[in-house]
């Protein structure tokens, strides 16, 4: 499973790659491998990678960990991929996936339009193929997965253009 | 620029050439009707080098997380040749704008303070610290 952080504008990618024996991350396409996290909570901890023992300071506040390393300090943002970009849009923006699957395939692209019951993406799931149609009139903004891909409940799998605001 | 916020966390070091002059506690929100001013680190030494290098060592281990503030900018800034020969005048900061930035961050940091973050948030370490044997010695086979 891969997450999106952001730190100083930018994004990053980190997947678990490994937890036993010890944790195996990849970030932004390195593995890194960690015999030591620290706690959970705020406050000073220690992680061991390799050779290197890294003193930092944790606080959490809302949504972004504060992180202090070398007398210097970030502040990490996560990119929740069940609402990103999404904020005061109707649920019919947003195709979502009704439990853990793959991708099978995909049938639009961005700009088509559709109609209500436009079949958008077959997705399988516990053995079982389903399409996901169109919940409304419109056109294809966005797919953000592709053929193969795995996705969580909830995820969002294809995006609509927002509604015109009615006048 | 002064920013609002809350202290998250306060970490301050302790000397006996040290004051450090607050009245912030752990959780308060900073809100706009603060001072920008929240603190003041004093450092006493025997000469102007000393005080400087004590003052640098407070700053760097003072840790003020949950809103911005300008302790690491004071750290370089009081290192820098010209302030610690007292070359000092009211354009000082705009001269050497560029020697006052921060180091750009190096991959192998970037890849701990991402770690470190990571960790932290309540999701992503359910999923390292929740996951059972053998699935999490498995690696990344989906059901």
């Amino acid at each position: 499973m891969s997450f999106q952080l952001t730190l100083d504008g930018e994004e990053h990618d980190i997947a678990i790659i490994r937890r036993r024996p010890h944790l195996v991350l990849r970030i932004d396409g390195i593995e890194h491998e960690f015999s030591e996290l620290g706690g959970p909570s705020d406050g000073r901890h220690e992680l061991k990678s390799g050779k290197h023992h890294i003193d930092f300071i944790r606080a959490t506040d809302d949504e972004r960990q504060i992180i202090r390393i070398g007398a210097r300090s970030f502040e990490v943002g996560r990119i929740d991929p069940f609402s990103e970009g999404l904020e005061g849009s109707g649920n019919q923006d947003a195709v979502c996936a009704p439990m853990p699957g793959t991708v099978v395939s995909i049938q639009c692209k961005p700009g088509d339009t559709v109609v209500r019951g436009t079949p958008l993406v077959t997705i399988e799931s516990m053995k079982l193929q389903i399409v996901l149609p169109a919940m409304r009139e419109g056109t294809v903004a966005e797919i953000r997965r592709a053929e193969c891909d795995t996705f969580e409940k909830d995820e969002i799998i294809v995006v609509l253009e927002p509604e015109k605001e009615k006048a | 620029m002064p920013e609002t916020g809350a202290v998250r966390y306060l970490g301050v070091p302790e000397a006996e050439w040290l004051r450090f002059e607050n009245s912030l506690t752990s959780g308060q929100k900073i809100t706009v009707d603060f001072d920008p001013m929240l603190a003041k680190l004093v450092a006493h030494g025997p000469d102007r080098d000393a005080a400087i290098d004590r003052s640098i060592t407070a700053l760097t281990e003072l840790a003020l997380l949950g809103v911005k503030t300008n302790i690491d900018y004071l750290a370089r800034l009081i290192d820098h040749d010209a302030f610690r020969t007292a070359q000092l005048h009211t354009g000082f900061i705009s001269e050497h704008k560029d020697d006052l930035a921060p180091s750009v961050l190096g991959e192998a940091e970037r890849a701990q303070v991402l770690a470190a973050a990571f960790l932290g948030f309540r999701e992503t370490r359910d999923l390292i610290i929740g996951t059972p044997e053998p699935h999490a010695a498995i690696g990344g086979w989906r059901n």
